[in-house]
Formats: structure tokens, sequence, C-alpha cells
């Protein structure tokens, strides 16, 4: 089974975006909620792509949508009719109804949440605040989650197989769990303790310590087995055991193309209080599914212990 | 319709394969959690198929196909395994299993499978 890329869309920005206007007051828990949902399955109206794009202003836009109100006619149409688009211009305007950014931007406007302006306004706070550059940015309103969990993965530390594996693994987040997760800051750590912790080891040529752990493991877990636990007790962690172990399937698969030999070892769980230690490379790239944070924690190379 | 006993250390893929199965028919007459005890459990149950998972604790999978196939050569048995374990696998071919189950688990690919081996 290949690792796929995924052609449904994804409402990445607006989950990353629509978090930090939530963060700074500008949204209820409730509305961010609904408008996610909404973002995923409409379509940006012609009138707001066409203004986004700088090609007719505001003025014109709304001078076309009430013509449109009148007569049984296309946005697109109307706007040629008047010279205000052409017709290279409406088929580049149609291939972006799709564009997940501009459905959480129409979904702000349409609610009267936000302006254009003030959307940009908060937008440009926003990156300074998280010190994306304007790539990064780009790469969130790309719904690319290739490009987008290389923002959470920048730092020389950071071997390029660990990268890679994290990367992996969030795509499998996306398919299986919960196609909203939301990651942060990869981070070198020496030590981590939680009392909940999924893992599985790789050995042969690359040895690799792969945890998920958290209360973030419940949401996982239900989700991975399509069942409902009432706590994040062995069950539930066996459910996130088993999704690791599809996700190291996978990458072992992928190097095995490289011909690169590595083993897996049965997966192993914890419910105590236990704390991973490492001397060398320890990672943890924190994520939040279905709003519970969890941690992956990736060792590498170096003798880990866990007590 | 087949007696099926289903070896795995994961309670969830035990369940989910038990759906699955049950779901087409068949009847799971046995779950065990690593090798040795699926070993046990074919001595006493002789099923008509097994599905043997390959990464297991106590006894791997494949150690176990090796040791049901010594004693009933007979045996019908299916791995079952993540990507990524070519190497298990040809061993697993090598030492008498009949066909595979990759993870996670396609339903019709599963039940495919399962009526290969028991028409085989």
């Amino acid at each position: 089974m290949k690792d796929n890329v995924f052609v449904r869309r994804i409402a990445m920005f607006g989950v990353y975006f629509g978090k930090y206007l939530q963060d700074i007051g500008v949204l209820t828990a409730e509305q961010y909620e609904e408008i996610i949902e909404s973002s995923r399955t409409a379509r940006v109206k012609m009138g707001l792509l066409a203004v986004n794009e700088g090609y007719m202003t505001t003025a014109q836009a709304d001078e076309v949508n009430q013509i449109q109100a009148q007569k049984d006619a296309r946005f697109g149409d109307i706007a040629i009719e008047k010279g205000y688009l052409t017709d290279d211009q409406v088929s580049q305007l149609l291939k972006k109804q799709g564009d997940s950014y501009l459905l959480f931007v129409q979904a702000l406007v349409e609610r009267k949440l936000l302006s254009l302006e003030d959307i940009q306004k908060h937008l440009n706070h926003y990156k300074k605040s998280e010190r994306f550059t304007s790539l990064d940015v780009d790469a969130l309103k790309s719904s690319d989650i290739d490009k987008i969990i290389q923002i959470f993965l920048r730092d020389s530390a950071v071997p390029a197989v660990v990268r890679d594996y994290a990367a992996l693994m969030a795509r499998n987040i996306i398919r299986f769990i919960d196609n909203k997760v939301r990651f942060e800051k990869i981070e070198k750590i020496h030590t981590y303790t939680s009392k909940a912790i999924a893992s599985q080891c790789f050995t042969g040529e690359y040895e690799l310590f792969i945890g998920v752990c958290g209360n973030g493991c419940h949401p996982i877990g239900e989700a991975f087995a399509k069942e409902k636990f009432e706590e994040l007790d062995e069950d539930c962690l066996d459910s996130v055991c088993e999704f690791i172990n599809v996700c190291n399937g996978l990458f072992a698969s992928k190097l095995s193309q490289e011909e690169v030999q590595i083993d897996m070892l049965p997966p192993s769980m914890h419910t105590d209080v236990t704390t991973i230690s490492s001397e060398g490379m320890m990672f943890k790239l924190p994520c939040f599914v279905k709003g519970q944070k969890a941690d992956i924690i990736i060792c590498m190379e170096t003798k880990w212990s866990i007590i | 319709m087949a007696n099926i006993l289903i070896v795995d250390d994961s309670r969830t893929s035990r369940r989910i394969l038990r759906g699955i199965l049950e779901g087409d028919g068949h009847t799971i007459v046995g779950e065990a959690k690593d090798g040795q005890e699926g070993y046990d459990m074919y001595a006493e149950l002789k099923p008509d198929v097994v599905t043997m998972d390959i990464t297991m604790p106590v006894m791997s999978g494949v150690d176990s196909l090796k040791k049901i196939k010594g004693d009933f050569p007979d045996a019908k048995v299916i791995m079952v395994s993540a990507a990524g374990q070519q190497h298990n696998m040809i061993e697993a071919v090598q030492s008498g299993a009949m066909e595979f189950i990759a993870k996670p688990f396609d339903a019709d690919e599963i039940k495919r499978v399962i009526n290969v081996v028991t028409e085989g």
C-alpha cells in the first residue's frame, strides 16, 4: 500500500489562522468550528475571487451580483459583458473556487465577522507573531500537507529521516484520524513524561523509537478503531499502537525502496506515568487532534530508556 | 463459510478483522494474542483457516507458522502485516503461508483472500 497524497480539499489554512483568530478573541470556539465545517464543502463566490485577485473592485463585484439577482446568468458571463473580466480571467477564477484559504475568507466575510481589510491585517499580525515567512503563509494557503508540515519541521537539528517520518505520520493522521489536525513546531528534547504512551521501535539500518503520547491518544484511538472508548485505557492505546504500526509499515516500505532495511518490533503501551529519556536525538512534534494535544516523540540512533 | 482462528497481539486488529469476517458469514472460533497461543489454539480447535499477524511478542507470526505447519502440514495460514515487511513475507512464503493481508485492512481484499484460500 502506498502513502498517497490526498485529492480532497482540506481546510488547512482555516485550521491554523482560525485558531489564531480564536486565541485573540475575534472568533468564538463555536464560530471557529462552524466556519471550518462550512468551508469544507462550499465553493468560493466568483465576485470574492475576482476582487481578491485584483481583477475587479468591490463596487464592480456588487454591481454584477445585483444584476445576477435579477437575471438567470452566471457571474462570469455578466462580468465579461460589462468588460470587467476577460474569458481567461474567468477560467482562472473558476479553477480557484475550491481554494481553502478563500473559502475561509468567504465564510468570515459572509457572516460579517471580518472585512477583507481586517482579515489581511490579522493575517499580517499572525505571520509576524508566528515568525512565518511569506512562503510559509503560501504553504498554509495551499492546503498541501507536505508543504505545511515542513513549516513545523524546520529546525537544522532535525535529521532528514526524522523529518521524513514526521511528514509521513502527518499525512496519515489526516488520512485516518482528523483532517483538521493542527501541528506546532518540532523541538529537540531530552526527556518526556506522560501517563499515556503508545509506541513502536524500529531496528536495522535505522534505530528509531516512535511514540504517540498524551490525552490526544484518546481521539486518535477512537478514530482509528472507529469505536468509542469511555476513557484512555489500554484498549484505546492498543488502537493507537495499531495506527503507529500502519504508519511504520508505510515508512519501512518507503525505506525498502531506497534499499534501507528496517524491522519493526511489537508495539508497546504505557498507562502509568512513564518517562522517556535519551542522551542523543529526541524530538517532540506537538499536534492537536479533535482539540486534544498529542505529542509525537521520535528518538533516533542513541539509547533511549523508558521508566 | 469457514471456521477461522485470528492470531494478532492487537485487540483493535482482532476486532476489526472479526467484524469483516463475521459480516461475510464466517465463524471466528478463537482469538490468540501471540504466536505461541496461536499454535496452542490451532492444535485444540483445528480451524479451517488462520490469520496470523507477523510482528507479535512471545513468538512471532513466522515462527508460529513454522510450528503449525511442522505439526499440521495441511494448515491454511494467511499472514497479516503492515507494509514494508517483504523479507518476513518471503520467509513466510517459504514456510508455507498461503496468502497475505495488508494493514490497514481493506474489507473487500480480505474477503477475496479468504475465499481464495478456502476454495483452494
